[in-house]
C-alpha cells in the first residue's frame, strides 16, 4: 500500500481529533482539502509566514521568549499529543489500526535509522561508545522485539512516528532510502 | 480563521526516488512567542505514521529540544520539554526509562550526524548524554535521573 495513502488515510481521520487550544496555544492537524492523485498533490490548509519549531528557536524571533510562554508551547504540545495517542487507541479508531499495521516499510524505516544506526555509531566514537557495546546492542534487540508488539499492548498504538522539530540534509537517509526500496522490492 | 491558500506537499517522501530533506513536523507562525496572543501550531508530515511504542514520539521530540540546549544553549528548549511532559500526564516508570532511552538513541545517532552544529568536541559530548540516558534507562536507575536536566521525565 503507498505511503500516500497512510498519510491520507490518518489526515482524513484526524478530523475527528479535536484541536487543543490552551494559554493561547491552538495545536492542531491541517485539513486534507484535496487530493490530485496525477500529480501526487495534496492541497491542505496553509499556515501562512510559519517555520519549523527547530529553526525558530535558533532563529532571533525567539531570542527572549519567557519561560511562561516556552512552557505553554511545551504543554500545548504534550496535550495534543496525548490526546492524539489516546484518540488513536480508541475503539472506533480500530480500523484506522488495521491500515496502519500494514506500514511495515515505515516501522521498518524507523529502527533502521535509530536502532540498527546506533549499533553502526560504535565504530564512530569507540572511546565513548565501546564499553556500552553490549547494553546498546541488547536496546537494539529490544526495539527489534517492539516492532512486533500488537497496538493494544500498553504503552502501544498508533504514533505520529516523526514527531520532531526541524529539518536537515543528510547522505544518510538517501542510502536507507534505497535499501528500504530495495527491501520492499524483494518481498 | 485562516486564508486558504494552495500547499503543495509531495507524496511519500520516504518512499520515492532520491530524498535529501526532511520537513518538520512543528509549523508555527514566525513571528515572536509572547503568550499574549492566539498562536496556531501544525503538526504536519505523517508520513512515518505507524503503530509503534509511544516512547518514540515523546523521546524524538524530547531529543531534539533537548540538542537546542546541548549545541547553542537554547534554555527554552528545556523549558518546552518540562511543559511538554506535564501536558502529556505522568509517565509510568517504564514508560520513562523507555523514552529516557530513545532520547539517548536519538542523541547518538542524529546529534552526531547534524551538520555544522558544534565542534568535535561539542559532538562527543552529546554522543556521552545519549549513552548515559540509554545506560541508566536500561539499567532503570531512577536515582541518576534526579540529577539530570531530564528528571522531569518522572515529575520531578
Amino acid at each position: 500500500m503507498p505511503v500516500q495513502h497512510f498519510e491520507r488515510t490518518i489526515l482524513q481521520a484526524l478530523t475527528g481529533l479535536p484541536p487543543y487550544t490552551g494559554d493561547n496555544i491552538t495545536v492542531r492537524t491541517p485539513r486534507l482539502l484535496h487530493v490530485d492523485r496525477e500529480t501526487n498533490t495534496q492541497v491542505l490548509t496553509d499556515l501562512p509566514n510559519s517555520l519549523d519549531l527547530k529553526t525558530f528557536l535558533l532563529s532571533e524571533v525567539s531570542h527572549g521568549v519567557s519561560e511562561s510562554a516556552a512552557r505553554a508551547l511545551g504543554r500545548g504540545l504534550g496535550t495534543w499529543l496525548r490526546s492524539f495517542h489516546d484518540w488513536a487507541a480508541a475503539t472506533e479508531q480500530a480500523e484506522h489500526s488495521a491500515v496502519f499495521d500494514r506500514n511495515g516499510s515505515m516501522k521498518d524505516l524507523k529502527f533502521y535509522v535509530n536502532y540498527t544506526m546506533l549499533i553502526d555509531t560504535i565504530p564512530n566514537f569507540p572511546q565513548i561508545l565501546g564499553e556500552s557495546h553490549d547494553v546498546l546492542k541488547e536496546v537494539r534487540d529490544l526495539a527489534a522485539a517492539e516492532l512486533k508488539e500488537p497496538g493494544e499492548s500498553e504503552g502501544y498504538g498508533i504514533i505520529h512516528g516523526d514527531f520532531w522539530t526541524g529539518k536537515y540534509v543528510s547522505a544518510v537517509l538517501v542510502l536507507v532510502q534505497l535499501w528500504s526500496l530495495e527491501s520492499r522490492a524483494s518481498y | 480563521m485562516f486564508p486558504l491558500y494552495l500547499f503543495l506537499s509531495s507524496f511519500g517522501a520516504w518512499s520515492r526516488g532520491p530524498h535529501t530533506n526532511r520537513i518538520a513536523s512543528i509549523l508555527l507562525p514566525n513571528a515572536p512567542l509572547t503568550g499574549q496572543s492566539a498562536t496556531t501550531v501544525f503538526v504536519i508530515d505523517w508520513e512515518m505514521c505507524q503503530i509503534g511504542n509511544r516512547a518514540l514520539d515523546l523521546g524524538q521530540m524530547i531529543a531534539e529540544l533537548y540538542e537546542t540546549k546541548l549545541f547553542k544553549k537554547v534554555e527554552c528548549g528545556l523549558w518546552i520539554v518540562e511543559g511538554f511532559l506535564e501536558g502529556y500526564g505522568a509517565l509510568s516508570d517504564e514508560m520513562a526509562f523507555r523514552t529516557a532511552i530513545h532520547v539517548g538513541v536519538h542523541l547518538v545517532c542524529w546529534g552526531s550526524r547534524v551538520p555544522g552544529w558544534g565542534s568535535q568536541q561539542q559532538i562527543e559530548a552529546v554522543v556521552t548524554v545519549g549513552r548515559d540516558l540509554i545506560v541508566q534507562g536500561w539499567k532503570k536507575n531512577k536515582a541518576w535521573f534526579e540529577g539530570d536536566c531530564l528528571r522531569c521525565l518522572f515529575g520531578r
